[in-house]
């Protein structure tokens, strides 16, 4: 096996562990001249699911010009597969109710997408399973608000649109503002 | 087994040094270990030196030279009382509990020492035997004689009344893909005629490890760029700018701290930290000190506990005893070191951009 396909598969091996990326010992560790790049592009069309996460992360930081031209829809596609899938949302972020919360590395690259992220996170704000954080305070804070997928897909959506993303401690709070915007967006 | 911490935090007020003895005149029959090991008790080791030269056991130096320092152990005595003139509590709990007659010797210690030795015999736990245990009551005893009420003499006291209850203990589920938990709670009523503080908080250390391996485990990635070697850092939520436990960048509790205040003295600060996540062998050991954050004492640890579980191959959680100290430990000082040395570096390696320093511990 090559060390350029050793690469990829130690990253999407980490991605299907949901190895949080500040742990991945093949996301930090990536690197890619041009054919690694390309044979990791290849990869992500190929399969553009939530285990490819880390590969397209490695892909952002190390090769930018490959990663642009990946088609914004399949970065999204792995983007919010992630989001739908992993076990723990470290790697996104955390909300709070006042107004504050912290976009990490995956939600980044998503933001930055644009409109393109759009369509996957409206499908989202109907998940309302856990979305927990693992950790010592991260996790307590998706513990003590009861984080839910909805809960980031209401956030990345209401940023997409430029507006406040405001947070409210209860849930049932919350759903009145993810409805509203499920309303909005679906027409 | 819980991960070792260091020992309590040195730089202190030293204990002003014994007054050394005069070189005792050499006396019949000064020729037995015993007899030497007596004069080494009470002269010193140089004093022997000295006196064996003059006695022949070691050949006389030639004019000029200075002969080598023959190599006569030292005794857990001496031992004892060098590591309390360095500040080293560890050693000195070590050495103390070896000594002939260890309660002789707290007397002489000022009440902050007597009150680091307590932390070094509470840590040292076990290790240190029985007498260990016989000296933690000894040291509360010479706490009361040095005018220290007895409500106060316990770890952790001096300040305040620290307590923790843990609320949840949930083992995890590998096949439901259910994480494990351990809630606690913690709470610290200060004694205002003891304290000066506007504000009391907490800072809290973390060191999550892989139980086999010692790797680091924790998942906060801002956090491994302040981390020690042990893998223990300053416990924050990556994207915040203080390094006070739970607090908001304003400066307010949110949903896990409430900061005590001059202003409503009688509601204790409060904290809770629910540490959870799907990762088993993994030991997670804590340290949470009660620090002012605002006020004359600012810096002052009032308390310390140290707190945490282990989780084995199935996300079955074993706890660790707490264990409640009156003074942080070095590592835990390091750790705030640590943090602020973040605030100060570049700003992509910081917490968040507007990181916070701490105070200095005191």
């Amino acid at each position: 096996m090559s060390d350029e396909a050793r690469q990829i598969d130690a990253l999407v091996a980490d991605g299907e562990a949901g190895v949080p990326l500040g742990l991945s010992d093949a996301y930090q560790s990536a690197r890619f001249d041009a054919d690694d790049a390309r044979a990791a592009a290849a990869r992500i069309r190929e399969r553009p699911g939530a285990e490819a996460l880390h590969l397209l992360l490695a892909l952002r930081r190390e090769a930018p010009e490959t990663y642009r031209e990946l088609p914004g829809e399949q970065r999204a596609q792995v983007l919010v597969a992630a989001l739908r899938e992993l076990p723990h949302l470290n790697d996104f972020g955390w909300m709070e109710p006042d107004g504050h919360g912290h976009d990490r590395t995956a939600a980044q690259a998503l933001l930055e997408l644009g409109d393109t992220a759009r369509a996957p996170l409206v499908e989202l704000l109907d998940d309302d399973r856990p979305a927990p954080l693992a950790g010592s305070e991260a996790a307590t804070m998706s513990s003590t608000y009861g984080y839910r997928r909805s809960d980031y897909a209401h956030r990345y959506l209401s940023k997409l649109l430029r507006r406040d993303a405001p947070f409210a401690a209860e849930p049932a709070q919350r759903d009145a503002a993810i409805a509203a915007l499920r309303n909005e967006l679906r027409g | 087994m819980q991960p070792a911490r260091q020992q309590p935090e040195p730089g202190r007020e030293p204990v002003p040094a014994a007054p050394k003895a005069a070189p005792a005149a050499l006396e019949p029959g000064l020729d037995s270990p015993a007899s030497l090991l007596a004069l080494q008790r009470s002269a010193g080791n140089r004093a022997v030196s000295a006196m064996l030269a003059r006695n022949g056991s070691t050949p006389a130096p030639a004019a000029g030279v200075t002969p080598p320092s023959p190599p006569v152990p030292e005794t857990d005595d001496q031992l004892y009382d060098d590591a309390v003139k360095a500040n080293d509590w560890t050693k000195a709990a070590t050495h103390l509990v070896k000594v002939a007659e260890p309660v002789k010797k707290l007397p002489a210690l000022t009440v902050d020492q007597l009150r680091l030795l307590q932390d070094a015999m509470i840590r040292g736990g076990s290790a240190l035997g029985g007498t260990g245990s016989v000296l933690q009551m000894a040291i509360g005893v010479e706490l009361q004689a040095k005018g220290v009420a007895g409500t106060k003499t316990a770890a952790g006291s001096a300040f305040g009344k620290l307590e923790t209850k843990v609320v949840e203990k949930t083992n995890g589920d590998k096949a439901a893909v259910k994480s494990y938990a351990y809630k606690i709670e913690i709470t610290f009523l200060p004694d205002t005629a003891t304290v000066n503080a506007d504000e009391i908080a907490f800072i809290q250390t973390v060191q999550l490890v892989d139980t086999k391996t010692g790797a680091n485990m924790d998942p906060e990635e801002t956090n491994k760029k302040r981390m020690l070697a042990s893998g223990t850092s300053i416990d924050r939520l990556g994207g915040r700018e203080q390094g006070w436990y739970g607090m908001t960048d304003a400066g307010g509790g949110g949903a896990t701290l409430r900061t005590w205040t001059k202003g409503d003295p009688t509601k204790p600060a409060f904290m809770m930290d629910r540490p959870s996540w799907i990762t088993e062998n993994t030991t997670w050991a804590f340290e949470t000190s009660v620090v002012c954050r605002a006020g004359t004492d600012v810096g002052k640890v009032y308390a310390t506990v140290t707190w945490g579980f282990k989780v084995d191959d199935d996300l079955k959680i074993t706890e660790f005893d707490r264990v409640v100290t009156n003074k942080q430990t070095t590592e835990f000082s390091e750790g705030v070191g640590r943090w602020n040395t973040q605030a100060a570096g570049p700003e992509a390696d910081r917490n968040a951009p507007g990181q916070k320093s701490l105070p200095a511990l005191k």
